[in-house]
């Protein structure tokens, strides 16, 4: 007689392998102990399929056995001292904007060769600027499922997520800056 | 510039979360009445949904190759869980050709 718990969990939560294998690579960096954290993330969840209520988004409910088995392995996030003000780094977003507007650098976001650089640019952002910016801008999760995801409130992902997204434009307006994008005319 | 009631700083704060639909509708509409009416901000808004859009296009994360998936499912199938409910490419004996 077929184990419904079993076949249950094959057919609802396998599906998810690649997106919790996703979410594992934003967390930790090493391919080899994101690989590890995923197989335990799975095996965690086999035994615990019971608690799941059935109901909730079984992607969502792995990522948070996944961020906790990240825990419960010893790999803690980084300290970081919060940037509460998320207003401050919108408007100071906003002032790196401007400025790469007037001076021609804005032309980088067309280039059609810039993955590569902005993959770079991902991966030298510190851990936690980066998990949060893999999640929402390149996962495409919302504020609240990374909140959950991530186990932090949704005041703080929107303070990491602004915050990286600027640090993020400084380093590829650099890199603009260095390819010599810029229609700013030298006076005569 | 004050326009239809808040100012280009106050639509600067907002800018992020407007552009990632995280607004409510009433805001939302706020944001795009001003942006309609503002070229600064709209100009703003341009760079920064560009630049989302490049971010968005850059190599993804890969998911699970056959190694790890492999992997996990013979550690499941070991665990107890029922491989018969599996599709072939998913048995732990299964490799790629």
């Amino acid at each position: 007689m077929p184990d419904p718990h079993g076949l249950d969990f094959a057919t609802r939560a396998l599906p998810y392998l690649d997106d919790v294998t996703r979410f594992a690579r934003s967390l930790v960096r090493a391919r080899g102990d994101a690989d590890d954290l995923v197989q335990e993330t799975f095996l965690n969840a086999f035994k615990g399929w019971h608690s799941y209520d059935g109901v909730s988004d079984v992607r969502g409910w792995l990522f948070v056995i996944c961020r906790n088995t990240w825990h419960r392995l010893g790999r803690r996030e980084e300290r970081y001292v919060a940037v509460e003000d998320d207003g401050m780094e919108s408007l100071a977003a906003a002032r790196l904007a401007g400025t790469a507007i007037s001076d021609g650098r804005a032309a980088i976001w067309a280039a059609s060769d810039l993955g590569p650089a902005i993959a770079a640019a991902i991966d030298a952002l510190p851990d936690v600027f980066r998990a949060v910016v893999l999640l929402v801008d390149v996962q495409d999760l919302g504020y609240d499922e990374a909140a959950e995801a991530l186990g932090i409130p949704i005041g703080t992902v929107r303070s990491r997520l602004f915050r990286a997204r600027r640090l993020l434009q400084e380093r590829l307006l650099d890199h603009a800056r260095d390819l010599g994008v810029t229609t700013r005319e030298t006076a005569p | 510039m004050m326009h239809d009631g808040f100012d280009c700083d106050e639509a600067m704060r907002r800018l992020w979360d407007f552009l990632d639909g995280e607004l409510d509708p009433a805001r939302d509409a706020e944001m795009r009445a001003h942006l309609a009416a503002c070229g600064h901000c709209s100009g703003h808004a341009d760079f920064e949904r560009l630049f989302l859009a490049a971010v968005r296009a850059a190599p993804a994360i890969p998911g699970a190759d056959s190694t790890l998936r492999h992997r996990v499912v013979a550690s499941l199938v070991a665990a107890g869980m029922p491989n018969g409910a599996l599709p072939e490419h998913e048995h732990p004996r299964h490799t790629d050709s």
